[in-house]
């Protein structure tokens, strides 16, 4: 029988009496985040007007292709938003696919992609504020008729709780099927050896649908559905004015 | 008997997600087919579009399946 007790991110550092702790997901968040970080200043130290090497060659055309991106879905103004998007989309990608290396995925705990989540929802928030003012801004809530607001305002606040929740079920739901074949795989060859060696090479489709496909199809979901959020934020007032 | 009707709940709930989400795929592809074979340029934006549409349906069927799995761990 499976433990619903264990599914959760396991704690693997305590300070103190036990109350403050590390768990999993934030000690291998923390370093992702460093290791992400260090790439990015490898692959952006020493650039040159003409590039001459080919981690120049690597940078400019992730760049390149991050910004064109942005900017085909935002409109030209969209590339201040860039930078933001394409490290929750590194991130996002690379927290996800950690069950690659048979590690529990960053983005398998809720708390993680809840605050993801309200990192997007501010960020909307934020620059639609900026943009159309506070009057503006309510203004555009009360598009069509002002007692449509209520509906707006809900519709604000589900965004980020389905971004949330989409994120984590679908990688948390891989983590469980993973562990489910498993425990499947043992029991089988248990009829022929001691040994569970059907474990072994049998789970590496599910790896890769799970670990490899999954991530990047939630990763585009996420940043797209964001992007898609920002521009009808953004882009509501300027229509008007 | 609480129990029973627990195992019958979780499997009830994936099934009626996936009975849903069945339907609600096969439009999303039959249609995505059909722009293909109208406009056979637009074929990688269209695939594109489907699979993103596709994913976000399969969410509620995750979600169903986490859902399914809580409720037989409490049996």
């Amino acid at each position: 029988m499976l433990n619903v007790e264990e599914l959760g991110a396991r704690i693997i550092i305590g300070f103190g009496d036990g109350s403050l702790y590390l768990t999993e997901s934030t000690l291998w968040g923390f370093i992702l985040a460093a290791l992400l970080a260090a790439a990015g200043i490898w692959l952006g130290h020493g650039l040159k007007p003409v590039p001459e090497t080919r981690r120049q060659l690597l940078a400019e055309l992730i760049v390149e292709k991050l910004y064109r991106y942005t900017e085909e879905n935002l409109g030209d103004s969209g590339s201040r938003f860039a930078p933001y998007l394409g490290t929750v989309f590194a991130f996002i990608l690379t927290g996800s696919g950690l069950g690659v290396l048979g590690l529990r995925p960053v983005t398998a705990d809720v708390n993680v992609t809840f605050g993801l989540a309200l990192l997007s929802f501010l960020l909307i928030q934020i620059s639609s504020i900026r943009d159309q003012g506070l009057g503006g801004r309510f203004r555009h809530l009360c598009e069509p008729y002002p007692f449509m607001l209520p509906l707006h305002l809900m519709e604000e606040v589900t965004l980020p709780v389905s971004l949330a929740f989409r994120l984590f079920g679908n990688i948390f739901g891989g983590v469980v099927v993973v562990e489910l074949w498993f425990v499947f795989m043992e029991w089988l060859s248990s009829f022929i050896s001691e040994v569970p060696f059907l474990r072994a090479v049998l789970v590496l489709p599910l790896n890769a649908f799970f670990d490899i496909f999954e991530p990047f199809i939630q990763t585009y979901i996420f940043v797209t559905l964001t992007m898609v959020f920002l521009n009808r934020a953004v882009e509501g007032g300027r229509h008007r004015t | 008997m609480s129990t029973t009707f627990i195992a019958l709940a979780a499997g009830l709930a994936m099934g009626l997600a996936a009975l849903g989400i069945s339907i609600g795929q096969g439009i999303i592809g039959s249609k995505a087919m059909e722009s293909i074979a109208k406009q056979p340029e637009a074929a990688g934006n269209i695939r594109t579009t489907m699979i993103v549409a596709l994913a976000i349906m399969e969410t509620i069927g995750v979600l169903t399946f986490v859902i399914a799995i809580i409720m037989t761990g409490s049996l």
